[in-house]
């Protein structure tokens, strides 16, 4: 039985993640930053575990609990969108840095503390959730500016990771869920569950040729 | 004569764009910021005239590492450096660059972009830029509209002779080589 790791689990994408793959025949960790979200996960039938993404002594802390776990997969699907509607003139460092926090530093720092454990297992799929706003060539309107810049970095992080972690077969992807309904969108765009069947779908699909990726849950890529 | 503004005037590459400017008869400011608390001194300290062109220069290269000993701290560093504030800076100087119809620059490098090869670990640099790149490219798409181009030229050098042209040339919301030469991103 496959095995995957979902940080970021307690609502949303994550937690129809949880669901899907659970239904898949994989045995899942999920995460969330509370108690009555990991209650709740437990119940769908995950080992649920409290994180918070964005500090890292929590993301130590998960790592060394589950040392002798052998990951298939580990999926940063934890994110955040920040105040989407600031004008440059209004965004400070607080604003920038509490984006980047979560949705590309701890990011990394999760993908980072979990190598070991993505090494013993088969598939070693290291995995983050990007955006068609990662794209510089596609962003013809502007706004969202910190999300935007988040999305961005993350790519090349994954991009640099990618490279580095090949030559031990790691494959290193991230993935487009589209626009979803979701707390972030204020519930418009599509419905989740067909978006995360796509994103599974690509997952199952992957092979270390396809390292380095941003693949969307339609199988397309994101252009850079 | 232009009023020019060159953030990053005190490392090689910031000095050679302030020095050309300054031979080919233009009055150059520098401006140098190191952290977010110096950003509104700085920035006022510079007056209210209209400013033609906001150079932002950037020398910092990033050594290799691998990616379980970066530290949270320095990425919040590369960050602060390579994209906020640069960032910041436009923002503030926005007003007067509206007043001159100016052009805003960011200088970054070729081997930035997504498609350059990264085999060595460049995570304290790369991703960074490539934020950079985005904030621009959003500038790009809001600012032409109150007479503000917002430019990126990759530039890996200090040998800044070209440079001046180049920037005069380069299109709003593109990325240039020196030579004047779209690049992906």
């Amino acid at each position: 039985m496959s095995c995957i790791l979902i940080a970021g689990a307690n609502r949303g994408i994550g937690r129809e993640f949880v669901r899907q793959f659970l239904a898949a025949g994989w045995a899942v960790h999920a995460t969330a930053r509370n108690d009555d979200a990991g209650a709740a996960l437990t119940e769908m039938g995950a080992t649920a575990h409290k994180l918070d993404i964005a500090d890292d002594d929590s993301i130590a802390a998960l790592a060394e609990a589950l040392a002798s776990i052998p990951f298939d997969a580990v999926l940063a699907n934890a994110g955040i969108s920040g105040d989407l509607t600031l004008p440059p003139e209004a965004i400070g460092w607080e604003e920038m840095l509490g984006v980047f926090e979560t949705n590309t530093f701890g990011v990394l720092r999760l993908i980072a503390a979990f190598k070991p454990h993505l090494l013993l297992g088969e598939k070693r799929l290291a995995l983050g959730m990007s955006s068609l706003m990662s794209s510089i060539s596609a962003n013809d309107w502007g706004t969202q500016y910190c999300y935007r810049a988040s999305k961005t970095a993350l790519n090349a992080l994954w991009r640099s990771l990618a490279e580095e972690w090949r030559p031990e077969g790691i494959t290193c992807t991230l993935l487009r869920p589209g626009f979803v309904k979701t707390d972030m969108t204020r519930h418009q765009g599509m419905e989740v569950a067909p978006s995360v069947a796509g994103m599974l779908g690509v997952v199952e699909r992957l092979t270390l040729a396809d390292s380095g990726r941003v693949i969307g849950y339609d199988g397309l890529d994101v252009p850079w | 004569m232009s009023r020019i503004v060159v953030m990053g005037a005190e490392g090689p590459l910031g000095r050679a764009v302030a020095a050309r400017y300054a031979d080919l008869g233009h009055d150059v400011m520098p401006l140098r910021i190191t952290t977010a608390a110096d950003i509104e001194a700085a920035v006022a300290a510079l007056g209210n005239l209209p400013i033609d062109l906001l150079v932002c220069a950037d020398d910092f290269h990033a050594l290799p590492t691998p990616a379980e000993a970066v530290a949270r701290h320095e990425l919040q560093q590369g960050l602060m450096r390579l994209a906020f504030l640069p960032f910041r800076v436009a923002a503030l100087l926005r007003p007067r660059l509206v007043a001159a119809g100016g052009k805003l620059v960011l200088l970054t490098r070729a081997d930035a972009v997504m498609t350059a090869p990264d085999p060595s670990g460049r995570y304290l640099e790369r991703p960074f830029r490539a934020a950079a790149h985005q904030l621009w490219r959003s500038l790009a798409a809001e600012w032409p509209k109150d007479g503000v181009a917002c430019v990126l030229i990759a530039i890996d050098t200090p040998h800044a002779a070209e440079l001046p042209a180049a920037i005069a040339g380069a299109k709003n919301g593109t990325l240039v080589d020196a030579a004047g030469q779209e690049l992906g991103w």
